[in-house]
């Protein structure tokens, strides 16, 4: 069903140099990312708080313990957004 | 059988060919606890008695204040300083005396929460903190009763259902591989920031269609396992699946918690 979950590092280090960037995109905006970023770096590149936050490619939710191992690919569609408890 | 006052009463839902007479007979018996009586708590709950819900037993530790009036729709005026299990109970049965309402005016602990859970058909989480949210979870997940959760804030709102119940609709997800948080550090409450009472009300609304889809059909017909995101700007839903974590410390099969590894990245 999503092709782009847990692509390995050496699959796409085939086809692109280290220093490479892909474009994917966060909540429908176009963003920049190292080759090789995973969904953790997306947190460290944006500087974003630890704790909170929910990911999700291709409107397909990865769970916590997947963000080290969920590799980027080309034009893959974040949604990246916010745990809420309100009521 | 339903008596002819009940059926009057009831007779636009009883029309519905999903629901018919025997739905209506289900939901009359129906038990539902419905965990805080906030602005979702509020919509849902008034749904719930208008359509027939036998019990409800309503949790909530708060007093009404003036600034709840805006979206918490149940409470009135002249009710500010009571507490919300009481108002919303006065509420409640002036909307339908058939109504058998238990209140809780306090913050359960497990033991107790565990008690409530098994003797109810489905569970609504309306509360308003992580804490409450992750142990609801943790004790529906337990008794295989099914939860139905949403949250609000601004003008965004998160609804899920996860049917919990054994069988072939047994759950592959609980809330936790959703939100694998036991605390949330950013204003996440009503209380703390803004929201919009209709956006709140929409989200406590879904709750209500769910559990009268539940309890007068005996299943859910929205899917299962799903994340609808609601954006009261554009007025537009998402939906996303949610999938198992296996390291998620509630219905997970490996031993470590989400959370061990984000603390202790490997």
């Amino acid at each position: 069903m999503n092709s782009s979950l847990q692509i390995s590092e050496s699959q796409c280090s085939d086809v692109h140099s280290s220093s490479k960037k892909i474009v994917i995109a966060i909540n429908d905006a176009p963003q920049q990312v190292p080759l090789g970023s995973n969904l953790q770096s997306i947190i460290d590149q944006f500087s974003l708080a630890d704790t909170g936050y929910v990911f999700a490619i291709n409107n397909q939710v990865v769970p916590r313990s997947e963000w080290n191992s969920t590799m980027l690919i080309e034009g893959d569609n974040i949604s990246l957004f916010q745990a809420i408890a309100g009521g | 059988m339903l008596s002819d006052q009940a059926f009057v009463r009831y007779q636009r839902q009883i029309a519905l060919p999903e629901i018919g007479e025997s739905g209506q007979r289900d939901l009359n018996n129906a038990h539902v606890l419905i965990i805080g009586c906030g602005g979702l708590g509020s919509a849902a709950s008034l749904y719930l008695a208008s359509a027939g819900v036998g019990k409800l037993v309503i949790v909530d530790d708060d007093k009404v204040e003036a600034s709840n009036l805006q979206r918490q729709i149940i409470y009135r005026q002249n009710q500010i300083g009571q507490l919300k299990t009481t108002a919303a109970s006065d509420q409640l049965l002036a909307v339908n005396p058939d109504t058998r309402i238990r209140t809780l005016y306090k913050r359960m602990d497990k033991p107790q929460l565990e008690l409530e859970v098994m003797l109810a058909d489905v569970v609504l989480d309306c509360s308003d903190n992580m804490p409450t949210r992750q142990m609801v979870n943790q004790v529906c997940f337990e008794q295989n009763t099914p939860l139905i959760t949403a949250a609000a804030i601004g003008w965004q709102g998160q609804f899920s259902v996860f049917d919990y119940r054994d069988g072939e609709s047994k759950a592959n997800a609980c809330y936790r591989c959703l939100f694998p948080f036991n605390e949330l550090k950013q204003a996440s409450k009503c209380s703390d920031s803004g929201v919009l009472g209709p956006v709140v009300g929409t989200l406590g609304n879904y709750q209500a269609i769910a559990a009268i889809q539940l309890l007068a059909t005996g299943q859910f017909i929205v899917a299962t396992e799903m994340l609808h995101l609601f954006n009261g700007l554009t007025l537009e839903w998402k939906t996303m699946a949610i999938s198992q974590d296996s390291h998620c410390s509630v219905c997970g099969t490996s031993e470590q918690d989400a959370n061990y590894l984000c603390e202790n990245p490997l």
